[in-house]
């Protein structure tokens, strides 16, 4: 009994209070050099459930940065906060490797890693994720470490057996976690751009990639792509 | 539900065997044993057979262990620790940097994630257990106190005292010795 009660209700109420009080603020600090991609799709994805403030700023470290980066967001003012229920910025800057996600300054560490930051934006959008199916959420998760680790951050021997898995997969189902596109295709997506493996990609990889993009949630992450 | 886990001989994922133990310790019985491989048969079709599912999918199972963290963001925060434990700190090219970071982060702490023990102190405490430069460190110098108070702490906790019996820890690198050999 004790096993089943506490944990999801501390999720929905944490959610829930957090987006009660007021705009919740997500800072993420990431590379103009390497855009999180997926991270553009999950905004897409919150915008269909919550009000978002969506502003991209560019520190003043950056030279030369991308327009398109600038612009990603039709930066609103600041009287138009109270409207929103959670406010999502984007600063571009030179970090190390990794982007960066602060929600809570001075009570947390910043969460490094784009596949992480993915999970807690997929958390805000989907706060039972978790506990509703915990196999596919752990299946997800599988394909999120492969992203972060192999595919972001492998040599180029991990890259390409990373490559191989996912064609193996995707030769024998349309998507990586169940019958329809999930988080772990979001992500898988925006690390074989970065690992830049899209190009030299077997077929099925290929085919996949087309399929996603072809999802309207992609359609500004897309157009980001160099 | 007939739930079993098999651990390697060979390779143990010690991380599991932490939450296997820790869930024990709190009246839940996973059943376990060394074998081969690392795994654990969900159903005909699904096995998960790296450290991190095993671990990620008993923490699901058992949610009011709160072993994954008890909030949205403690359950992110668990994430970039396993992603630490499994890759910065586990490469050898990249450990001087990861236990910086790790020795200036626990400063404050006892636990890595919110006021408890969770599966992002397992995480990193094995990948310590299992690192041949950590185990040099400790027996020198009186640099990296933060880490080498947290790691000796976790080591006395009743799961990590039974994990250690288990599994021998690896030979330390000591590299005053190199030009002996």
């Amino acid at each position: 009994v004790r096993s089943t009660t506490t944990s999801p209700a501390v999720s929905s109420v944490h959610i829930k209070s957090v987006l009660g009080k007021g705009i919740v603020d997500i800072v993420i600090h990431a590379d103009p050099n390497q855009p999180p991609l997926s991270l553009f799709v999950l905004y897409e994805i919150m915008k269909s459930k919550y009000q978002v403030l969506a502003t991209s700023y560019i520190h003043s470290s950056v030279i030369n940065a991308d327009k398109k980066l600038t612009t990603v967001f039709p930066n609103a003012t600041a009287s138009r906060r109270s409207q929103n229920q959670l406010a999502l910025s984007f600063i571009w800057k030179k970090v190390n490797t990794d982007p960066e996600l602060v929600v809570n300054p001075g009570h947390q560490i910043p969460i490094k890693g784009e596949a992480n930051i993915a999970r807690y934006l997929n958390r805000v959008i989907d706060p039972d994720f978790d506990n509703r199916d915990i196999v596919t959420a752990t299946q997800v998760d599988e394909w999120l470490d492969i992203a972060q680790l192999q595919l972001i951050h492998g040599n180029s021997k991990e890259r390409a057996a990373a490559v191989r898995n996912l064609n193996a997969r995707l030769g024998r189902n349309d998507w990586l976690v169940g019958s329809s596109l999930s988080l772990a295709d979001i992500v898988t997506w925006s690390a074989v751009h970065h690992a830049q493996q899209a190009d030299s990609a077997p077929a099925n990889v290929k085919k996949w990639l087309k399929a996603c993009a072809k999802n309207a949630n992609f359609k500004l992450a897309e157009s980001l792509l160099p | 539900m007939a739930l079993e886990v098999t651990i390697s001989k060979e390779k143990p994922s010690l991380a599991s065997l932490l939450m296997i133990k820790t869930l024990r310790q709190r009246n839940w019985d996973v059943p376990w044993l060394f074998g081969q491989n690392n795994s654990l048969q969900v159903s005909g079709d699904c096995k998960f057979t790296t450290g991190s599912s095993i671990c990620r999918y008993l923490g699901r199972l058992y949610p009011s262990s709160a072993l994954l963290g008890k909030t949205l963001q403690e359950k992110t925060e668990v994430d970039h620790w396993l992603n630490f434990a499994y890759g910065q700190l586990s490469c050898a090219s990249d450990f001087s940097a990861a236990i910086q970071y790790l020795n200036n982060t626990v400063g404050p702490v006892t636990y890595l994630v919110g006021h408890a023990l969770s599966l992002a102190d397992f995480a990193v405490w094995e990948a310590l257990y299992g690192s041949s430069q950590w185990q040099g460190l400790l027996t020198q110098d009186n640099s990296l106190l933060n880490a080498k108070r947290y790691y000796k702490f976790l080591s006395t906790l009743e799961p990590f005292v039974a994990v250690q019996k288990l599994v021998p820890a690896v030979k330390p690198v000591q590299p005053q010795l190199k030009g002996e050999t």
